[in-house]
């Protein structure tokens, strides 16, 4: 069981990295440090407060978290992965949903407390081309094409008759895939929607992203959307315990939670903390392939602290 | 009752957004095929195929025993009894999950057993619920067949013999699956395969019920190209081994990347395992198809129990396969179409040219292009405005081509617009060119050129999901507050709100194309820069080469580069592109055996044309960069289009019998 104990929130401006202490042993971090400015900062600030600093990545076709591309651990071995005396650091600007599911699930399954940072960006990099062609809109392309929609392994559950909740973000197709696709047939469909925004105002970009997947949803799925502080993982995991208590309320066995954390990384991290703690909750991830220089800046630093023997 | 609740009684075109069952009773046309392609009937294992949207789940739904043994059903079919169809949908996304990545190949393969033969096992009882409905006497004889029961108790440990305790059994069954997956624990995990299950049950279900003596069985797995490679080895080996008594079928889109192998090691053979049958080609001519989308769209407004004065236009009779006869009588068909082009009415390109003409945007430019005529005189020029709006708009793009004669034009003019003159056929096949131009040219001009039910079925190539998209995006624009009492006295829509409906729809379907994975993002890329060099060519001023929708690429012979490949074939898995033989083309060396054409529902977005009229010709790089360039190296593809479009090099005869014929 996971819990939360404190969250500071810090302005990069107020980070010496000169005076910072090595308070862990370990950092754990994501392998595409270079994609923008945020990931350079945290680069840099996770191998000052660590003695050891590992990138980790998820590889789906043998479902196993790799460290260093050198030591491998299946999803079914996590304990295996070395425990430290100390808390250790987990990267969640740079980690990817599953990497961050799968070392939370370590990380509970050995007892090993562990702190969680985020770096929010400044701003969103906008692309020049696609405006120009009839969309009225700029583009947000974060990512290219992945591998398509998958639940994560050890976090599957039905789809058919279950309640998928979907973080939206601001590429809208992500979440078109959930309702296009001919796969995806849930029972009811809750969007969060990630409001207030990191920055006043880009609200709606998130909106006009995902209106008319909104409407689409509405019609065929009698969705609703809900509104949580894009950078608040507590708000989000509060929102699936009311769900999930209103899902149990019905009383039918099978019946579950899917959830599809693809809107802001926080929220995200609130799904991963919701599963872990939750089981016989599913989770469903695209594995899109990031676009470099997807954000711009550094904005606020976020610090989270998650104990495990609760 | 209020349009607004008919509008959105239509709204949901699909068919899995209607219903809890899988019953399509009621939301069902008898396609004319349907003695070609009777799913009861056939004796050999089915492959039903066909385009994204085009109707395979419902069809397979129909002949399931949900639709035939429908509750709200007045009659059943006389032979509804011979051949039971048992739908499995599988959760595909939950299935593929079951990978031996992580569950080892031995385990995976235990949970999709476990799975499909417990979904199974609740399907064939749910059959025998549907059917004892009908026919209560199924339930005496079923309470009577020990030997039944005996075996139902072999596969599930259960003593308890009643349809709802087997139905209830499973579907703890799937929730104790669905534990054991996640902790990748097969120690308490139920033993079964669905083929050996059904060869169990199904031999003393039918030897020990009169009712379903002379039965045989099909199973449909439907969505079967979203099931991983090994799991649709296991269903080929199904396949493989069908008999007349249980066969077993699928269902999938067409061009999908499927494994033909088996379990073992022979391979499945289409013709001699399994026939394909394509729905979306299975229409006599294009007359039939378009009669067939007449009624679907009334069918889909009746969903709101409005009433309909054609007494045999009710969603019973069209759902009924006796009463195809009264939908063959030609007054019926007349008045069927009468009332879909009241509905959505139609105009001429000569009509739209008049109508165009009352818009004085239109007027100053059609002034302006014909002024560049030397010879015209000004009086003339008014002449041809008044009397004549397609010949001075149709006369826009004429006389940007290098054959132009202005002589001709007077002499056409002074013949007093003779329908024997050489010109007038000119007019023909430019006025819709010219027209296309006008409104990609100017911002502020918008004729209605996407209007009628005529281009709706030309937009949507027929396909049942985009044409409902087209209608239901137009009767949103119109005054929803107004009461309708029936069928009749739904309001006919304007063209320009069936035209801004056509743009609305084409946008949402171009949002949508990113969602298509695996190469979503992809394939949106190559559609909007597709649709951008065909716009630019569309709006140029020279107009010899106008209308161009598809493209080829030249090639050596043989296969594509892989890369492009991959795309061509999603592309056309999700019919963003449609491939047609290629045709000759004098001025190629080398051809790649095909052509693509854009797919015409996104012509309203681009504002160019629907028709497919006159291809482009890419090298393997172009296509290559198209597909995956950066923006700067699609700039110069751009920029070299804008210049040959400028140029005028091309043979225009060339293009008028490629019109013609």
């Amino acid at each position: 069981m996971i819990t939360l104990d404190s969250w500071v929130i810090e302005s990069p401006e107020n980070v010496d990295f000169l005076a910072i202490k090595k308070s862990y042993d370990n950092a754990y971090i994501g392998t595409e440090l270079t994609l923008d400015d945020r990931l350079k900062w945290i680069e840099q600030y996770s191998r000052s407060i660590a003695e050891s600093t590992a990138s980790v990545r998820y590889d789906s076709e043998s479902a196993e978290l790799v460290f260093e591309e050198k030591r491998r651990y299946s999803v079914n071995d996590l304990d295996q992965i070395e425990v430290s005396s100390r808390r250790v650091f987990f990267d969640a600007t740079s980690l990817l949903l599953p990497e961050l599911l799968y070392l939370m699930d370590w990380a509970d399954r050995v007892n090993q407390d562990f702190d969680v940072i985020y770096v929010e960006p400044d701003g969103y990099a906008k692309d020049p081309y696609k405006s120009k062609i009839g969309s009225h809109s700029p583009d947000y392309s974060l990512s290219e094409d992945g591998s398509g929609l998958c639940m994560l392994p050890r976090y599957v559950l039905p789809m058919d008759r279950s309640h998928l909740v979907v973080g939206l973000g601001y590429e809208g197709h992500r979440f078109g895939v959930l309702l296009i696709s001919d796969e995806i047939n849930p029972d009811n469909i809750t969007g969060v929607l990630g409001v207030p925004p990191f920055e006043l105002g880009w609200e709606k970009n998130s909106y006009s992203k995902n209106y008319s997947f909104m409407d689409d949803a509405r019609k065929n799925y009698d969705a609703s959307f809900i509104p949580t502080a894009a950078n608040d993982p507590l708000q989000n995991y509060q929102l699936l315990s009311v769900i999930l208590r209103s899902e149990m309320a019905m009383n039918r066995r099978g019946r579950g939670i899917n959830l599809a954390p693809i809107g802001t990384k926080p929220s995200a991290l609130g799904m991963a903390w919701f599963a872990i703690n939750n089981k016989g909750t599913g989770v469903l991830y695209d594995f899109i392939r990031k676009k470099p220089r997807r954000t711009e800046g550094v904005g606020k630093v976020h610090f989270w602290k998650f104990s495990t023997k609760g | 009752m209020k349009l607004k609740s008919v509008i959105h009684k239509f709204s949901t075109a699909r068919a899995e957004f209607h219903s809890t069952t899988d019953s399509v009773h009621g939301r069902f046309v008898v396609p004319p095929f349907m003695d070609t392609i009777d799913l009861a009937a056939i004796d050999h294992s089915m492959a039903i195929v066909g385009g994204r949207g085009c109707g395979k789940t419902t069809y397979v739904k129909y002949f399931s025993h949900w639709t035939q043994f429908d509750k709200e059903r007045e009659d059943i079919e006389k032979d509804a009894l011979d051949c039971i169809i048992l739908y499995w949908k599988p959760d595909t996304a939950y299935c593929r999950s079951l990978s031996k990545n992580w569950l080892t190949e031995q385990n995976a393969r235990r949970f999709f057993h476990a799975l499909s033969g417990i979904s199974l096992l609740d399907e064939l009882f749910s059959s025998i619920e549907n059917i004892s409905r009908r026919f209560p006497i199924l339930l005496d004889q079923l309470s009577g067949n020990v030997e039944f029961w005996n075996r139902v108790k072999k596969i599930t440990g259960q003593d308890e013999r009643s349809v709802t305790s087997i139905k209830n059994w499973a579907e703890d069954q799937l929730y104790d699956v669905q534990v054991s997956i996640n902790a990748n624990d097969i120690s308490g995990l139920i033993k079964i395969d669905p083929k050996a299950m059904l060869e169990l049950l199904l031999p003393a279900l039918t030897n020990g019920c009169d009712l379903l003596g002379n039965t045989r069985f099909k199973v449909f797995v439907d969505e079967f190209e979203n099931l991983a490679e090994y799991q649709q080895k296991i269903i080929n080996s199904y396949r493989k081994h069908s008999t007349a008594f249980i066969s077993w079928n699928v269902a999938h889109k067409r061009f999908a990347k499927l494994s033909n192998a088996t379990d073992g090691d022979e391979k499945l053979q289409h013709g001699n395992d399994y026939r394909e049958y394509i729905l979306d080609e299975s229409f006599e001519n294009e007359q039939e198809e378009k009669f067939f989308l007449c009624e679907l769209l009334l069918l889909g407004l009746l969903a709101a129990d409005l009433k309909c004065e054609i007494s045999s236009l009710s969603p019973k009779i069209l759902g009924d396969r006796s009463q195809v006869a009264i939908r063959k009588d030609k007054a019926y068909r007349k008045s069927v179409s009468e009332l879909v082009k009241r509905i959505l009415p139609s105009e001429s390109n000569r009509e739209l040219a008049k109508i165009a003409m009352g818009m004085s945007s239109v007027r100053t430019a059609t002034k302006q292009a014909l002024a560049k005529i030397e010879s015209l005189s000004e009086q003339m020029i008014e002449k041809i405005i008044l009397e004549n709006p397609e010949v001075a708009i149709a006369t826009i793009a004429i006389s940007s081509q290098k054959s132009f004669k202005d002589q001709e034009l007077i002499s056409y003019v002074d013949s007093n617009f003779s329908t024997d003159h050489k010109y007038s056929q000119r007019v023909q096949t430019y006025l819709f060119t010219a027209l296309l131009n006008l409104n990609a040219r100017y911002s502020y001009i918008d004729i209605p050129i996407y209007s009628g039910f005529d281009r709706f079925c030309q937009l949507s190539i027929l396909n049942i999901r985009h044409f409902f998209d087209l209608c239901y995006s137009s009767f949103r624009l119109m005054n929803a507050d107004q009461e309708i009492d029936n069928l009749e006295s739904f309001p006919n829509l304007s063209l320009e709100h069936m035209h801004k409906g056509a743009i609305s729809s084409s946008t949402n379907i171009i949002e949508e194309i990113s969602t298509y994975t695996p190469m979503g993002l992809t394939l949106k890329g190559l559609v909007n820069r597709l649709g951008d060099i065909f716009q630019i060519w569309q709006k140029g001023d020279n107009q010899s080469e106008p209308e161009r929708t598809h493209f080829f690429i030249l090639h050596d012979f043989g296969s594509l580069p892989s890369g492009i490949q991959e795309v061509i074939d999603q592309a056309k898995c999700w019919r963003v592109l449609i491939e047609y033989p290629a045709t000759k083309d004098k001025n190629s060396n080398s051809s790649s055996g095909y052509e693509y054409r854009l797919n015409p529902i996104y012509a309203p977005y681009f504002s160019i044309s629907f028709r497919k009229i006159r291809r482009i010709e890419f090298t393997e790089k172009t296509i290559f960069d198209i597909c995956f360039g950066d923006n700067v190296t699609y700039e110069a593809i751009r920029s070299e289009h804008i210049q040959w479009s400028k140029s005028i090099s091309v043979i225009d005869s060339d293009i008028e019998q490629r019109l013609l014929f």
